[in-house]
């Protein structure tokens, strides 16, 4: 059940270019939190509301005392609020939000497909169901400068595989260009992936053609968070035709057929 | 605990804080953080005869202090409201105020007849001021004859309280509440929000979707305020005032403007239970003037007439 709650900031350390890992304080509301679900940051300062709205997280990982860390790239006035936290600060929480994504049983072998700062639900994903299934990274990013998150990867014991667009570091080309080639070569029965759109919709008809169930967490850019104000929709498949479905709320996380139907 | 009871267009309000139609879904979402029980009033979405899908995204975009909205008053219809909503909605020991769109006159009408034959329901609120939609809304809302038609229609099609709510983009807010209350409104909420627009200066577009949208959030409180103003100088109807109020001096300032109740919207979206905090925030203020809090409506306006407050004892007429 989501509530608001305050926590301390605990460090931030620099990920990559204009990444950093903002870890805080352990708080309970958050200890049933699924992968793929999500948090809504207040990012002005106590008393201000400038900026005005929440930002969405997902967790990127959990410590062993209960400490849990975002990772954001600063890109406008809210995450250079962030930026600004300092150990010690208080950070305003509402959460956990959202459907996050779903462990199937029988699936042994789970591929994990992400893309710049879609990364951090795949690395939450992968220390929470760490033991229950074999995993394998495939991680994207535009330039070696901004690639993060292979070595704690690494450090669950699960293989990570990189992509930049210039090839900087890792494969030259996209990260579905690896998921083709390990969808070619091995065999997976479930993929998980989080990113920019056109790898969502690429990664899905990747996965259709090889006929992998797939799972795909969504951005959009979003008001309350909870449902309420419809802002975050996206076109999804149902029983009763196209309908908008919130991602806050009945995603973020969708399987891939719900929005990009089959192939 | 000071009483901030009130009533208004006849219905008794446990408080006269409520939560804006718009900001606040059928209450499922927020009901999960509280009580809807301890509201004066929740105001619902928008409901429209048949159901509206809404406009693509991006819907929402962040502005200094404020946000943008063009959700284009997506929702499930008149149908899906009785049959799942509205019942849920009863379990809650608070006044349901519900918030009805229409392309016609005539749409306006039919939602009200529906909504009213059904019981459990204690206003309608007429919204003639969304500027997101192509056809209705805002276009009754700007101009009072056509708002005055659209009042006129509902009134004859229900029983209830009929609330409607003004558009700030007007010249002239006072007419328009002139136009309403002669057209038989029981109370008028305003505003609804302010029709604006935000470039993405690196794609050179639009941001939004739909191109403009609703404005609202702190940045438009001395905007909502001095248009509450305005109405409570012009008409004698009770107003509910509503537009960027975070907390309970926010909303004491619309009630010495001359609001009777208060509507908490954006504020919604950044602390669930802000409501709540509005509504605490208002107790403590009305304690510490030691006034009661019928006393304190409209009370910052220097010269009160008699169409205002008549029961006011101590009016310095």
């Amino acid at each position: 059940m989501a509530e608001t709650f305050v926590t301390a900031v605990v460090a931030q350390r620099p990920v990559a270019a204009g990444h950093y890992e903002l870890i805080a304080a352990h708080h309970p509301a958050l200890d049933a939190v699924q992968p793929g679900q999500f948090i809504n940051v207040r990012v002005a300062r106590p008393g201000s509301w400038d900026p005005l709205l929440r930002r969405p997280f997902s967790l990127y990982r959990r410590f062993a005392n209960g400490d849990w860390s975002i990772v954001y790239r600063v890109v406008g006035r809210g995450t250079e609020a962030l930026a600004r936290l300092r150990p010690g600060d208080d950070i305003d929480v509402l959460g956990p939000l959202g459907r996050g994504f779903v462990k199937v049983p029988e699936a042994r072998r789970l591929l994990l497909v992400g893309g710049g700062v879609g990364v951090p639900p795949l690395l939450f994903l992968a220390q929470t169901w760490q033991g229950q299934a074999e995993m394998k990274a495939l991680l994207g990013f535009a330039e070696a400068g901004l690639a993060f998150g292979w070595t704690e990867f690494a450090a669950l014991g699960i293989e990570a595989e990189v992509a930049t667009d210039d090839g900087s570091l890792g494969h030259r080309g996209f990260v579905t260009d690896l998921l083709e080639n390990q969808l070619n070569r091995n065999e997976w029965d479930g993929l998980y992936a989080c990113g920019p759109r056109p790898m969502l919709e690429a990664v899905a008809r990747i996965a259709c053609r090889a006929g992998v169930p797939c799972q795909l967490a969504f951005e959009e850019a979003m008001g309350c968070g909870v449902g309420a104000c419809l802002s975050c929709v996206l076109p999804v498949r149902t029983e009763g035709g196209v309908q908008y479905q919130r991602v806050c709320r009945e995603g973020p996380v969708f399987w891939a057929e719900e929005v990009y139907g089959h192939g | 605990m000071v009483d901030l009871s009130i009533e208004i267009a006849g219905m008794e309000l446990k408080n006269p804080v409520m939560v804006a139609s718009g900001t606040f879904g059928y209450g499922r979402e927020y009901a999960e953080f509280f009580d809807l029980s301890r509201l004066g009033a929740v105001m619902v979405k928008g409901v429209s005869s048949e159901p509206w899908t809404g406009n693509p995204v991006p819907r929402i975009v962040e502005t200094p202090s404020g946000m943008l909205n063009a959700i284009g008053l997506q929702n499930p219809g008149v149908d899906y409201f009785l049959e799942v909503d509205l019942p849920w909605l009863r379990g809650f020991d608070t006044r349901i105020i519900v918030n009805i769109i229409g392309r016609s006159v005539e749409e306006y009408a039919d939602v009200a007849a529906r909504l009213s034959a059904a019981g459990g329901i204690d206003a309608l609120e007429i919204n003639i001021s969304c500027p997101n939609i192509k056809e209705g809304g805002i276009q009754f809302g700007s101009d009072p004859r056509a708002a005055a038609r659209v009042v006129e229609a509902v009134k004859r099609a229900t029983h209830l309280p009929v609330i409607p709510k003004l558009s700030p983009n007007v010249t002239d807010i006072a007419q328009m509440a002139r136009a309403v209350e002669d057209a038989g409104a029981d109370a008028i909420s305003l505003v609804n929000t302010f029709l604006g627009m935000a470039i993405d200066i690196r794609r050179r577009k639009p941001v939004l979707a739909n191109v403009f949208g609703g404005l609202s959030g702190p940045a438009i409180r001395p905007l909502a305020v001095r248009m509450v103003w305005q109405v409570y100088e012009a008409v004698r109807v009770p107003l509910i005032g509503m537009g960027g109020i975070m907390d309970g001096a926010d909303a004491a300032e619309f009630v010495l403007a001359g609001a009777r109740a208060v509507a908490v919207g954006t504020a919604n979206f950044i602390r669930p239970t802000a409501a709540l905090d509005v509504l605490a925030g208002l107790e403590r203020y009305v304690e510490e003037t030691g006034l009661s809090y019928a006393e304190l409506i409209g009370a910052a306006h220097p010269r009160r007439t008699a169409r205002q407050e008549p029961t006011r004892p101590e009016a310095n007429q």
